[in-house]
């Protein structure tokens, strides 16, 4: 009879916010909001060449543009001369019909319509500088200069679209088939630190010398795949590049004394190195623990006045690689290390001039070989043969096993914490960027965030483990101080103006604030998904089985998307909806805690409770016998309805309830009955759903750490309640204690809510 | 307004443009707080970059770390604060009261207030906060009024800002 009663009761509790609301008579209709709903709008059909799973389908292709190129390097016009052969192959199952080849130096030529791709006003107070060089200077005139575009000596029709150009071929290039031809350029070096750019060069001019940084200095073939036909994007300067896979031979002609560094295994090394510097070359192979300078400070300072007419060719050759790149002076320092990468040895290398000494030769190559290290752990070993870090003021920038860094010293050598922090922080952000995307080889020019957040969120992890190996980096700071990475460094961002914020799943061209977009955000999403959603032994796994089914292929988001899931068993639509197609940011607060005490009799609320249900005279309702009802503590009620402390002395109906149920060797095993009944009512003004992470702190000075997992929400999306039972009274409860969910506003985290102080106020009380 | 949507969008995308460049930013967080009339201030800088303006201004000497700080460096911080910054409220020039400073991670925040502040509808602000060394500095300021937050971000060639409050 009892336990009937209790059933009733319990439907009554189950329905309560069903009936309690009032309707109007009629309400419109919706479609489907929930933050938990399938992303299957979003989300492209899966399909033979890319799977649900989101692994590479069974008719997966890609094709592949093979290079063989002879470039020249002309310091004294800045001007590079080139000519290449490409293969490509159709792997495809259609006939192509024209080839599309890249032109990024385009962006350079004088009427570049990238130049006015933003606006522009007036401010009230102007730089003469600046009016000369906007209004005034000689534009430069980049961009290439294409001289021939021929197969086998007879010219092929070419059309220029900015930085695209349409090549014609004699007749369709048919699935399986290949297509070789030839292309003779020229272009001018922009001088980087007028007017930047991610390659050109840095003029020293009282000793008449230049760093020179090659990059996208040659006509690239586009990418065609099952995705986007040709990605023929226009190159605008935000989005950066897609690229296919190939193999290259690159011979560079240079002064003779310059030090080249490129993408690929050096082929002719005795040939341009001295004597001295293979035998470096050949300690440096067998060192693993500190880098042997092959070109020490003093000789390229000896070096540097030097200047020859004479030129010397470096041979390069690279297999499977997205993309070639070098760079060319007389000014380098040269240092190698070698580094255990699984059964194989990496050459970890930087090149600087004496100006990013002695920061550069303490630090540059040890990052690399760092990067290395904790890559390898979290995708696949690190699969070519070196990895170069070059140093280039100003920027950061990627090419395959090649990259150019920030991070100089000041003119007298010294250099403070933040400089080398920066710089070891790019230097495993541009290594790193060999496994996005130059290897997991995803389309920069629609998604920025694909590599450069799956990179910043490892070049975090990779940090953090750097700053555990050499404490000495660490100074005042308990861990490495990454930019980017911890949830709460995100919040600035997130909280800020909608009008500048745009979802991580937007073009690059599209995005206000790049680097907090498509860097930090995703980094900080990935970095709370391990840490705090999945796990990192399940984030870990399902990291690395991405990263190894798309090692030398071409994923979308939704590869990512779907790989994490499908390798987990954890579902993450609502993560990847809020986190990456919204500007939503996560605000989750306490609104409300409530004790209660139990009585046997019927509370005010309780028969207004039941009179909704047409229950009107429920002291006389024998169905409603034996019952139990809970009374707010500090209520006038409480102090005549639930006179004693013990919960258990309040209601005989519940003592009832377990003798007449239990026997006495199951009443031991009981649980003891709560002291303290408390309901606790989180409110979410924020959009994101999260795991609500609460600890409640007891009298005496215990603490116990609550995790509800994100479905809480999934069937009220702004406020929720939760019931405790404890044995000791609660004396503070703190939402998110450890700040590891990056929410905004933490002013309503905690209960009691007076204790919260303002940061200001926090130190002024501090002060006094 | 329109300036400034122009201006920070050439700012942002000059300053990441894509690539991970160095770069310069500070920000000032006012609050108006109405039960102690006053508006509370906090600038954040990184450390470094700011140890850099002071030595250049005032002495090559002068060191300014989590670790050690020079013993006159508070005097140093407020000329130059009272230098750099400036804020009128309702077109009245307000005195800034420098409270101190605290290290946090890289950067450097520094308190102050504005006391005697029933109410406003207006509030400008020129900020040249480390401008007069690195030109590239770019300071945003979040100005809190209750409810309403207003944002700006100053250079060293756009120091000035108005902003209106209900």
């Amino acid at each position: 009879m009892i336990k009937q009663n209790l059933l009733l009761l319990l439907g009554l509790l189950v329905s309560f916010n069903f009936y309690a609301q009032e309707q109007p008579e009629k309400q419109e209709g919706h479609t489907n909001q929930n933050k938990f709903r399938q992303l299957y709008q979003e989300f492209a059909t899966p399909n033979q060449y890319r799977t649900a799973s989101g692994a590479p389908g069974p008719a997966y292709y890609q094709n592949t543009a093979d290079y063989k190129m002879d470039i020249r390097l002309d310091e004294n016009t800045k001007e590079i001369f080139g000519q290449e052969t490409i293969t490509y192959t159709n792997n495809s199952p259609n006939e192509l019909e024209y080839l599309w080849v890249q032109l990024d130096q385009n962006i350079r030529k004088k009427d570049s319509p990238a130049k006015e791709k933003d606006g522009s006003g007036f401010s009230p107070v102007l730089r003469p500088g600046s009016i000369v060089s906007e209004y005034m200077d000689q534009p430069f005139d980049g961009g290439f200069n294409i001289e021939e575009v021929s197969k086998d000596g007879n010219s092929l029709s070419y059309s220029i679209n900015q930085t695209m150009m349409r090549v014609e071929m004699d007749k369709n290039l048919k699935p399986g088939e290949n297509f070789t031809f030839y292309i003779k350029w020229n272009y001018k070096i922009n001088d980087r630190m007028n007017g930047g750019g991610r390659s050109g060069y840095e003029n020293f001019e009282e000793e008449d010398n230049a760093l020179f940084i090659a990059a996208q200095f040659f006509p690239r073939m586009a990418v065609y795949n099952d995705v986007e036909g040709w990605q023929n994007y226009q190159f605008w300067g935000s989005g950066e590049w897609a690229l296919p896979f190939g193999d290259y031979e690159v011979n560079i002609t240079v002064p003779a004394d310059h030090i080249v560094e490129a993408t690929g295994e050096l082929q002719n090394r005795k040939k341009v190195y001295s004597k001295t510097m293979m035998q470096r070359y050949e300690k440096a192979k067998n060192t693993f623990d500190k880098p042997v300078l092959i070109v020490t400070e003093e000789e390229a300072i000896e070096n540097e006045k030097s200047k020859t007419n004479k030129t010397k060719t470096w041979s390069y050759k690279a297999d499977m690689v997205r993309d070639f790149a070098f760079t060319s002076s007389r000014k380098y320092i040269v240092d190698m290390m070698n580094v255990k990468v699984g059964q194989k040895n990496v050459m970890a290398v930087s090149v600087y001039p004496k100006e990013g000494n002695p920061l550069w030769e303490e630090w540059s190559t040890l990052a690399v070989a760092q990067t290395l290290e904790t890559y390898s752990k979290h995708t696949f070993d690190y699969p070519y043969h070196k990895a170069v870090s070059v140093h280039g003021k100003g920027i950061g920038m990627e090419y395959p096993m090649i990259c150019f860094n920030f991070g100089r010293p000041n003119e007298d050598g010294t250099y403070s914490d933040q400089t080398r922090y920066r710089m070891i922080g790019v230097i495993i952000h541009e290594v790193g960027h060999n496994y996005f995307p130059m290897i997991v080889n995803s389309d920069e020019r629609q998604w920025g965030w694909m590599d450069e957040g799956l990179n910043s969120f490892v070049q975090f992890l990779t940090e953090q483990e750097m700053g555990e190996k050499y404490p000495e980096l660490l100074n005042e700071n308990n861990v490495y101080p990454s930019r980017r990475g911890f949830p709460f460094r995100i919040v600035d961002y997130m909280k800020g103006d909608q009008g500048f914020i745009a979802p991580i799943m937007t073009n690059p061209e599209q995005i206000y604030q790049l680097g907090n977009n498509a860097y930090g955000k995703p980094a900080t999403a990935l970095n709370i998904l391990r840490e705090t959603v999945m796990g990192p032994e399940k984030f870990d796994y399902a990291f690395r089985t991405f990263s190894q089914r798309w090692m030398f292929k071409h994923p979308t988001p939704e590869d990512f998307f779907r790989s994490m899931e499908d390798a987990s068993a954890v579902d993450l639509d609502w993560f990847w909806r809020g986190w990456f197609y919204t500007t939503d940011y996560v605000d989750i607060g306490i609104e409300d805690v409530k004790t209660y005490k139990l009585t046997d009799k019927i509370t005010e609320d309780a028969k207004e409770y039941l009179a909704r249900f047409g229950i009107t005279d429920p002291e006389n309702n024998p169905r409603l016998e034996g019952l139990v009802y809970v009374v707010p503590t500090d209520s006038e009620e409480a102090k005549s309805l639930a006179p004693s402390e013990d919960n258990l002395e309040n209601s005989q109906n519940l003592k009832t309830f377990l003798m007449d149920n239990f026997t006495a060797e199951e009443r031991n095993k009981l649980k003891e009955l709560p002291k303290y009944f408390y309901e606790i009512t989180f409110n979410k003004p924020g959009g994101l759903v999260m795991p609500v992470i609460v600890e409640y702190t007891y009298e005496d000075g215990s603490k116990e750490l609550k995790k509800y997992p994100v479905q809480v929400w999934r069937k009220n999306d702004n406020q929720i309640s939760k019931t405790i039972g404890s044995q000791k009274k609660i004396t503070n409860i703190q939402l998110d204690p450890n700040l590891e969910t990056a929410d905004i506003d933490v002013s309503n985290n905690s209960w009691p809510r007076e204790q919260n102080k303002s940061e200001f106020e926090e130190f002024e009380n501090q002060k006094n | 307004m329109i300036k400034y949507i122009t201006l920070s969008l050439i700012v942002f995308t000059q300053l990441f443009s894509s690539l991970n460049h160095e770069y310069y930013v500070g920000l000032t967080e006012i609050k108006f707080n109405p039960e102690k009339e006053r508006l509370e201030i906090i600038t954040r800088l990184f450390y470094d970059d700011f140890e850099n303006v002071l030595k250049a201004r005032y002495g090559n000497e002068l060191v300014l770390k989590p670790s050690e700080q020079s013993k006159n460096v508070e005097d140093f911080i407020q000329m130059y604060f009272d230098k750099k910054i400036s804020i009128t409220t309702d077109g009245q020039t307000q005195k800034l009261t420098y409270l101190g400073f605290k290290f946090d991670e890289d950067r450097i925040n520094i308190y102050l207030k504005i006391t005697d502040i029933q109410n406003f509808t207006s509030l400008a602000i020129q900020n040249l906060l480390l401008t007069d060394v690195i030109e590239k500095q770019k300071n945003i300021v979040h100005c809190f009024k209750l409810k309403q937050k207003e944002s700006v971000l100053l250079t060293r060639f756009d120091s000035e800002a108005l902003l209106k409050f209900n």
